[in-house]
């Protein structure tokens, strides 16, 4: 055994002597080459077929979708596709209906075709549409492999035969009826509804080589939801003068908002460049809401890449922009997040702003007859000082809360990495970003750095910080979700001190966490979180075949010496039966995660479906329709895109 | 279930942070959105027909003034919520500190209690409630007074047709407004 052989087994992890065993002889390493190969090349065949799929939905171009079919296509479990109501989930406005298959039969190349057209006639204005690999599910043969996938369809539709406000009730619709009126309409309102609907369906496909091309030989409906709706619930402001305004008016802003977001100009100077991780230029900023003249009215607080700017509410419908008037500079480049919070207790919150490039600020709310609504920023210079003091600060997210029930609010600010030198050190579990910070509040607004202190050593690259007292003991935990790796519920011991309990607690997320919102989702008087994340359009890539590939060659190259002590991490938070899972863990997409009361938690996400497709950012809850129950608002942004390849 | 597209908040732009907060005072939450290299998007909240509503502004005394980490818990109609104080969360974005219950039909609260981060329990039931604990308003709520005398209302939620003594006429025969 070589000395590097010995090295490997002395740190070994059980991961590594699976390896190992594996690694035996030379079949077993062609065999993983092999397989991750295979799934390569079936992964972007299948890609190609529902390429081809999405691109005649669009046109509805019957013909270029029946030509993804084999002529040898056979189902056993197929039938015509039928939308059933969800009545328990009608709301102002908005209808929920349950894909269902009727007459479920065994289906031929005719009667598939027969089910599509009927399908595509109802379709109406496609908007937009998604074909994508969920995943390979089996490799049969080097020929034939089986897949799941999901169809995503958002469009305006003819509302007959569904049921619009007004018309009848009705609780099923075949698409096969779509055009005709329903029996049982009074066909008032029916004849020329139109509505807004997305589709949702999870596919069970069959694929199999035809010479060159790869055609689908069988097909099973999993699951599928179409929600429709007036799009009259929320209004977007942009145009509107006020916010009781009738109509778009023609105003270039919203009722007074006229903010544009801007790149940080630094980016593009070479001190700031960021060679490394040149991405970092998209990350713009947040978004804040508070009261800061104690007028009842919410004002509004923008980060930026270079001119940040404060909306005064006035409370008669419009805001002003007060940003200059309120003390606030007119332009500070890299103010990414803005915490409104009273931190010297003296009933104005003060206005804590984290900086990438440079440094961050604070400010004391003061009186001031001159300003808006009498009251101004005063900045505090010597507020506080990081431990870490590098050249800039870092910081793209932070939130406050009072961690050592001392009666004043702490801040635990999120940093990213240093863009100009550093990239994430692996895509799944990255660890150099330059640290986040635990600011403890002695008064005056003065603050000290606790990170040390409090055991806190979370140097992912951190794009959202929540805080809640997830289990109940009376002292504030924090979960930090981070990008391009695991999240890390902090766990608060009451004595100034933290523990990670991300898996213990279960609530370890390894993907890409991109924000969190702690909130009672559930109503059973705890609080659950949510994550966002990415759900990745190649997460069938992700699986085990290429997991295998990947540290075969991390062994060949030796690098796994360097990845090692993030495997042997890895291994320690997912245990022993799931590792292989990870890389399809990781871009799963958004995750929600429910507790039981006793601060255990169960990922749900799958069952909620609250992961669709996409790069979530930030991540909410809160009760829009007034029923009671918190709803989980999510924003996507970057790449989410009409190619069947993106991220 | 996603339902973005059917209200009308599915926002098409690169999104990034978002703020939720009664920006017009009328018991329905709405939202800002910073959208990257682009003007942002306020979503006012026009649902037709919302559930009733309260907003708790709760102001610490021994605890922080703003009574970040409190948790509240309210009754109406058989169904109990439960709602905590927080100061920034999701990405690099904040929503307003009093915490909103939506109430559906209930026309009437029938139990608040508030756990402050200090530790003082608070619980308002029965003749406790006093007059001001009713349905769309902004309440106040001070830290430490065992009777309702810290209870303020600030403001009505409804538009200015409301009343402001809380006698709410029911604006709201809501499709989707029962509690489960």
């Amino acid at each position: 055994m070589s000395k590097k052989q010995k090295r490997i087994v002395f740190y070994s992890s059980p991961l590594i002597v699976l390896l190992l065993i594996l690694g035996v002889g030379k079949m077993k390493l062609d065999y993983i080459e092999t397989n991750a190969q295979l799934l390569a090349q079936m992964g972007q065949a299948a890609q190609k077929v529902l390429g081809e799929y999405k691109s005649g939905v669009d046109k509805a171009d019957i013909a270029k979708v029946l030509n993804c079919y084999d002529d040898k296509y056979a189902s056993e479990k197929d039938g015509f596709w039928v939308e059933e109501e969800d009545l328990q989930a009608k709301r102002d406005g908005v209808r929920v209906y349950q894909w269902k298959l009727s007459d479920a039969k065994p289906f031929g190349k005719a009667e598939v075709g027969n089910q599509v057209s009927r399908y595509l006639k109802t379709l109406g204005k496609v908007e937009e549409s998604k074909f994508k690999l969920d995943s390979v599910e089996e490799v049969i043969s080097p020929q034939s492999y089986r897949i799941r996938s999901f169809l995503w369809i958002r469009g305006t539709r003819d509302a007959v035969g569904r049921g619009v406000d007004g018309g009848a009730e009705m609780t099923k619709a075949s698409f096969g009826d779509a055009g005709k009126p329903h029996a049982g309409s009074d066909g008032k309102t029916d004849a020329h509804g139109q509505e807004a609907f997305e589709t949702q369906v999870l596919f069970r496909m069959w694929l199999q080589a035809d010479g060159d091309t790869w055609k689908i030989t069988r097909q099973e409906l999993i699951s599928g939801t179409t929600v429709t709706g007036d799009r009259k619930g929320f209004t977007d402001m942009w145009g509107h003068q006020s916010l009781d305004g009738e109509a778009a008016n023609g105003a270039n802003s919203s009722a007074g908002i006229d903010f544009v977001s801007h790149k940080n100009p630094l980016f593009a100077t070479p001190e700031w460049e960021p060679k490394a991780f040149e991405i970092i230029k998209y990350g713009s900023a947040g978004v804040s809401a508070g009261d800061y003249d104690n007028d009842g009215w919410y004002d509004v607080f923008f980060g930026d890449g270079e001119r940040p700017r404060l909306y005064r509410n006035k409370g008669d419908g419009t805001f002003e922009d007060v940003t200059l008037a309120a003390g606030l500079p007119e332009r500070a480049p890299g103010i990414n997040v803005g915490v409104f919070a009273d931190l010297d207790n003296d009933g104005y919150k003060d206005l804590f702003l984290g900086c990438y490039t440079g440094r961050s600020r604070l400010y004391r709310n003061v009186a001031d007859q001159q300003s808006p609504a009498g009251r101004k920023f005063v900045e505090v210079t010597d507020g506080f000082k990081f431990a870490n003091k590098g050249d800039s600060d870092f910081i793209v997210v932070a939130a406050a809360a009072d961690y050592d029930n001392d009666g004043d609010l702490d801040l635990y600010v999120g940093r990213e990495l240093d863009a100009r030198k550093n990239l994430p050190t692996t895509l799944f579990y990255t660890r150099n970003a330059e640290g986040n910070s635990l600011l403890r509040n002695d008064g005056n607004l003065h603050f000290t750095d606790v990170t040390r202190q409090a055991g806190i050593n979370e140097t992912g690259i951190t794009l959202g910080v929540a805080w809640g007292d997830y289990d109940n003991d009376g002292w504030q935990d924090v979960y930090v979700a981070n990008d391009f790796g695991r999240d890390a519920l902090l766990h608060n011991n009451g004595n100034g001190t933290f523990t990670d309990v991300s898996k213990q607690s279960g609530a370890y997320d390894p993907g890409y966490g991109m924000s969190a919102t702690l909130g009672d989702i559930d109503n059973d008087g705890d609080l659950d979180i949510y994550v966002s994340d990415v759900h990745s359009g190649q997460r069938w890539y992700g699986q085990a075949a290429t997991l295998y590939k990947y540290l075969l060659t991390s062994v060949r190259q030796g690098t796994i010496y360097d990845d090692f002590p993030v495997y042997k991490e890895i291994y320690n938070n997912v245990g022993g039966t799931d590792w292989s899972s990870y890389g399809d863990k990781t871009v799963k997409g958004n995750a929600l995660y429910i507790n039981d009361g006793h601060g255990k938690f169960t990922d749900v996400s799958e069952a909620a479906r609250v992961n669709p497709f996409g790069w979530f950012w930030s991540s909410t809850m809160f009760d829009y329709d007034n029923d009671g129950r918190q709803d989980i608002y999510a924003a996507n942004g970057w790449i989410t895109s009409k190619s069947t390849q993106d991220l | 279930m996603d339902v973005a597209r059917p209200t009308g908040s599915d926002c098409v732009k690169d999104s990034r942070g978002v703020g939720v907060a009664d920006f017009d005072g009328d018991g329905r939450l709405d939202m800002v959105i910073n959208n990257n290299n682009e003007t942002p998007t306020l979503y006012l909240n026009n649902l037709r027909k919302s559930g009733n509503a309260v907003e708790l502004k709760l102001v610490g005394t021994r605890s922080n003034r703003d009574a970040v980490g409190a948790r509240v818990r309210l009754t109406a109609s058989g169904k109990t919520m439960m709602r905590q104080v927080e100061a920034g969360s999701g990405y690099a974005s904040e929503a307003m500190l009093p915490v909103h219950f939506g109430l559906g039909n209930a026309e009437r609260i029938d139990a608040v209690e508030i756990t402050w981060p200090s530790g003082i329990q608070q619980r308002f039931e029965g003749e406790s409630l006093g007059a001001a604990f009713g349905v769309n308003r902004l309440i106040r709520i001070e830290e430490g007074t065992d009777t309702s005398r810290g209870v303020t209302v600030a403001r009505s939620l409804r538009h200015s047709a409301a009343p402001a003594s809380g006698d709410i006429a029911s604006t709201s025969q809501t499709g989707g407004g029962s509690m489960h």
